[in-house]
């Protein structure tokens, strides 16, 4: 048997052995066809009887409408006759009753049969005679019923009122409409069978899903499967999610954090020329950091072009005895071509000094997270290029005070804590400061190098107030921060360690 | 920064007073030396490299005797004037062209002092010295120097004497080849006609400057008296050395004799006195020192942190004072330095510090929220994010991608060739970064968002920082829609409009299976199926399709609209 057909019997039982097609298509979910073909099939094993049932619903034509609110032809008739004395003429009647002639002429004959009243002939003239007014006919409350409910089906019709009705629709007074469903009834040999397939079925015939399609859930023939059972408690195959990379994620929310605090984010090119990376910077043409064995020359291309001529000029007398700066400067010729030549960014303080030579206007609150470059041999503690976070501070009357306020600030923001600031060198910075953090593991360590730009640097580029610069070596706060001990992890090339980071 | 030693019983006694050790590894951080380590009693210091003064343990017993309060203000030596004279021959001029000189009387070269003294020597050469370029140092035993002394400089071949610890007199030539001294700073003599060299009256040879001294004038822990010279290149850098060299042996009761030293015609001026540690003096004013510190102190405190600096003061007036700065501070360029100096008096460690009431707002980049957003949008595709380095090798960036040349940065001085050049493209980082998981699950979806360097004539560093977006998809089955997907979406989804795709040959790529897509008629990314030939060279043993997209023309649409 097929399962449809076992659905079917099985559905019939559960509505007490008699149903409609109807109620199988809406109630399982199955197509008309699909039904019919396995009922006839069950009807020819004799499984099932079927009837057919025709049912039909009613509803009032316009002209009933009218007849149900203002009264039937012929009662109006006898209405008017009744007004004038209980017996008229046609032509009174139609003269009174705003009735046309013809439809007179047929309350006439409903007049007669209901019995209401009687027709005299006499020679050409006819003539009614009433003598009370009459009952409300069944008719006429069908006709009020109708109008009530809209709509009535045979289901909730007598006998009687299913005579009236189809008198009514001769009378063109309401107008049919006609179902035709099957009833369904499961026979005793079709209950057999059922108890019969119930007990080999489940095990041998219901189908077993593994996928569940778009078909199946379509169709409605999900009902008639069974889906296979999974271990759901067996290990599934590996994913990966698409992730950021961990360090770069460290240095946005180092970005964010500085954002927080007011700075504003610059940047500057890789490849440097040494005016900007050193020269701005009052740091000597012969000072070992320029030295090849400090800082990445380029061979290609060897050399830029100084474009800001007066800089370069105000660099130059700062350099040789100080310019207008107050300074004695270094005491030595200072030499163009050095500063056209190209470096690898060996510091972001590049980016600060190309930053205040256009924005000298305080107040100013500067930062930079980017990549610089010394010669070195990668191994877990030194590396070639690292980041560098850089900010500085730009407003009147700002002090040596302000600017350990600030470290202090940050390392709170950063999250790192106690800090202790010892003096330090830089040859750009006077008076400079080393800040220190205490690790928990590490103990005390170099957390940032920071000082005020001296008047050397600031006074060529046009700054007139004092500038509070800070460095931090991300790289090591990152090593520290995120657990990692091999300096060569930050740019892992493991994709495993990666993918688990 | 310069590391020195120093041996804790002699810095005691050189201060006078025991202080403990815990005491001065507490103090000595706040006087620019940071102590990296103490073993037994030997205390290992890093020196802030502008103190070279403080390259010895004299000069930092110096410093800590004003700082504790031992002995404060400027220190006082006395300078007699010596009878030595050294006659400079104008065949130094363009070799080495200047030369000061110092008589050092009754040192006490204790096993200690005489470290020290070898100590100082290396650490001024490799510092102030520029590795002896700019100042080289001969100390010699005094007594046996007969004066007066000539500096001049001779043909290699008419040199030969016995090099410092040597057995036998050596040829110029031999010395630059054979000592120790020679093969590392040779190169200083690279190119030049003639040697400079410093003989007594006798035509003993004191030294051959910048390389080696003689055996003949050999110091020892029995030396009582010293000769100096230092040769270089520059004058005032020359007296700096000598400055910081005589002082710290003074230190030690060693007497200071100044020395003549006569220049030929073409010198100005053409006689000097060396060694004659004249201090000089600068103004500092109250309300600038208060400005830049915030330490708002009176002018009597002023005064007494100067001293602590181990300045002499001269009140001037309400809010000025007069500094006499010792010789041997060859670091003061500026005002701002003395400032620190008595910020430094002060103590780090007692300032309060005061947060800038400075009002701004802050802002990230347009290209660091542009990158964030493209990132995202990757992940959100699946790729994981790599973080490659910017410097590569030539080997990466051309051969291995099957390309034979490619215009990009290349370094003059790389420390190896696998970082040698500066990445121009992202994508032989990615197939790099694939090559090295082999072994590791499939499928591999990776990508990269930075930076590359191209060479650019307009720019005033010829080369300008580009940013770019490569992603690869690495699987035992990938096609050409899978990674061309990606792309679509990807331009879609950072609006970018108006650009269309065409066929392209490309070597790293398999022909007919690599398209271009050109914005405004520019090629802004390259996409398609790589090459075996490529996968081979990276040793990669799946089917990888990838595209790298330059980001320039996106960002600069993005930054206009934000």
């Amino acid at each position: 048997m097929e399962k449809v057909g076992y659905e079917i019997l099985k559905f019939i039982k559960e509505r007490n052995m008699e149903t409609t097609v109807k109620d199988i298509c809406e109630t399982l979910g199955l197509d008309h066809s699909t039904v019919m073909r396995n009922v006839l099939s069950l009807e020819q094993k004799g499984f099932i009887q079927t009837f057919e049932l025709k049912e039909a619903s009613y509803r009032l034509t316009d002209e009933g409408k009218t007849y149900a609110l203002e009264g039937l032809p012929e009662r109006k008739v006898v209405e008017t006759v009744l007004m004038l004395g209980g017996e008229a003429t046609l032509e009174d009647i139609v003269k009174h009753s705003n009735l046309p002639e013809k439809l007179v002429n047929i309350a006439f004959g409903w007049i007669v049969k209901k019995g209401w009243g009687q027709i005299l002939r006499e020679d050409e003239t006819v003539k009614v005679k009433v003598l009370s007014k009459p009952e409300e006919e069944k008719d006429e409350k069908l006709l009020r019923r109708i109008l009530f409910e809209e709509e009535v089906n045979t289901k909730n019709l007598s006998q009687e009122e299913l005579n009236i009705i189809n008198e009514l629709k001769r009378r063109r007074l309401v107008l049919e409409k006609v179902f035709v469903d099957r009833i369904i009834r499961l026979t005793e040999t079709g209950l057999a069978q059922l108890e019969k397939e119930e007990e080999i079925i489940p095990k041998f015939e219901i189908e077993e899903i593994t996928a569940l399609t778009s078909e199946l859930i379509v169709s409605g023939r999900w009902r008639q499967v069974k889906f296979k059972e999974y271990d759901v408690t067996a290990t599934p195959p590996v994913v990966y999610p698409g992730k950021k990379h961990f360090y770069l994620e460290f240095l946005d929310e180092l970005k964010r954090i500085l954002v927080s605090m007011g700075f504003e984010e610059a940047d500057g090119p890789y490849v440097e020329l040494e005016l900007w990376n050193f020269d701005v910077l009052f740091q000597p043409q012969d000072h070992p950091a320029r030295e090849i064995h400090d800082s990445y020359q380029i061979k290609n291309p060897r050399y830029g072009v100084l474009k800001d001529k007066k800089l370069v000029e105000k660099v130059k007398k700062t350099h040789e005895k100080g310019w207008v700066t107050g300074s004695r400067g270094w005491g030595y010729r200072w030499n163009t071509e050095i500063a056209k030549r190209l470096v690898m960014r060996s510091q972001t303080t590049a980016v600060s000094a190309r930053f205040l030579s256009e924005h000298k206007k305080p107040p100013i609150k500067m930062f930079c997270v980017s990549r610089v470059f010394r010669p070195d041999v990668l191994d877990a503690k030194h590396a070639m290029e690292f980041y560098h976070c850089e900010g500085i501070v730009v407003d009147k009357n700002l002090t040596f005070k302000h600017l350990l306020g600030m470290l202090s600030e940050i390392a709170k923001a950063l999250g790192i804590g106690r800090v202790e600031f010892k003096p330090g060198y830089f040859p750009f910075t006077e008076p400079s400061v080393e800040a220190f953090v205490y690790h928990p593991k590490i103990g005390w360590m170099e957390a940032a190098g920071a000082g005020m730009f001296r008047p050397e640097v600031t006074r060529p580029l046009g700054v007139k107030y004092p500038v509070l610069a800070w460095g931090i070596g991300v790289d090591r706060l990152a090593m520290v921060k995120l657990g990692v001990d091999d300096i060569r992890e930050l740019h892992s090339k493991r994709l495993d360690f990666l993918r688990e980071r | 920064m310069p590391t020195i030693t120093i041996q804790y019983d002699d810095l005691c006694e050189l201060l006078g007073r025991k202080v403990s050790l815990q005491n001065l590894e507490n103090v000595l951080p706040l006087i620019k030396c940071e102590v990296k380590s103490i073993i037994e009693n030997q205390l290992t210091v890093e020196v802030n490299a502008d103190r070279p003064d403080m390259f010895s343990t004299e000069g930092v017993a110096r410093a800590l005797k004003g700082f504790f309060g031992i002995k404060t203000g400027y220190p006082t030596y006395k300078v007699r004037k010596s009878r030595v004279v050294v006659k400079v021959d104008k065949k130094v001029k363009d070799v080495r062209p200047y030369v000061v000189g110092a008589v050092i009387r009754n040192v006490k070269l204790t096993e200690e002092a005489f470290q020290q003294l070898i100590q100082i020597q290396e650490k001024l050469h490799d510092t102030l010295g520029r590795k002896r370029r700019m100042v080289a140092i001969g100390v010699h035993n005094f007594d046996v120097v007969k004066p007066p002394i000539t500096y001049t400089a001779l043909e290699p071949e008419k040199i030969r004497f016995i090099p410092l610890d040597g057995k036998e007199p050596l040829s110029a030539k031999e010395i630059l080849e054979q000592t120790f001294q020679g093969k590392k700073y040779g190169w200083i003599l690279d190119g030049f006609s003639r040697y400079p060299i410093l003989l007594d009256s006798k035509g003993m040879v004191l030294s051959m400057p910048p390389i080696i001294n003689g055996e003949y004038t050999k110091v020892t822990t029995s030396t009582k008296n010293l000769f100096i010279d230092m040769t270089g290149l520059s004058l005032h850098v020359v007296e700096q050395a000598l400055n910081v060299l005589t002082t710290n042996l003074a230190e030690r009761g060693g007497i200071v004799e100044s020395v003549k030293v006569v220049y030929p015609k073409g010198y100005k001026p053409r006689t000097i006195w060396t060694a004659t540690l004249k201090p000089f003096k600068a103004e500092l004013n109250l309300n600038y020192f208060n400005s830049v510190s915030g330490l708002n102190v009176n002018l009597k405190t002023l005064v007494k942190l100067a001293k602590k600096a181990r300045f002499d003061v001269k009140v001037k007036g309400k809010d000025k004072v007069l500094l006499t700065i010792p010789p041997y501070r060859c670091d003061i360029l500026h005002q701002i330095d003395l400032v620190e100096d008595l910020i430094i008096a002060y103590g780090y460690n007692k300032i309060k510090p005061e947060l800038p009431s400075t009002l701004t707002y802050g802002k990230e980049l347009p290209k660091t929220r542009f990158m964030r957003k493209v990132r995202e949008l990757m992940v959100g595709f699946g790729f994981q994010e790599v973080a490659n380095y910017v410097l590569t090798s030539m080997e990466n960036q051309v051969f291995k991608m099957g390309l034979e040349k490619l215009d990009l940065v290349e370094l003059l001085n790389p420390k190896t060739s696998e970082f040698s050049v500066v990445r121009r493209w992202l994508l032989p980082g990615l197939l790099g970064f694939l090559s090295a998981n082999v072994h590791v699950e499939y499928p591999q979806k990776i990508f990269e968002c930075g930076d590359v360097v191209v060479l650019d004539e307009e720019s005033e560093t010829k080369t300008r920082n580009e940013l770019r977006v490569a992603a690869a998809i690495c699987d035992y089955k990938a096609s050409y829609e899978n990674i061309q997907a990606v792309v679509y979406m990807l331009l879609k989804s950072l609006k970018v409009e108006g650009w269309r795709i065409e066929p392209k040959e490309h070597p790293s790529f398999i022909p007919g299976r690599v398209a271009s897509i050109l914005l405004k008629e520019r090629e802004i990314a390259l996409l398609g199926e790589i090459h075996p030939k490529v996968l081979e060279n990276f040793k990669i043993p799946n089917p990888t399709v990838a595209f790298e997209l330059d980001l320039t023309e996106p960002l600069r649409v993005y930054s206009s609209q934000t």
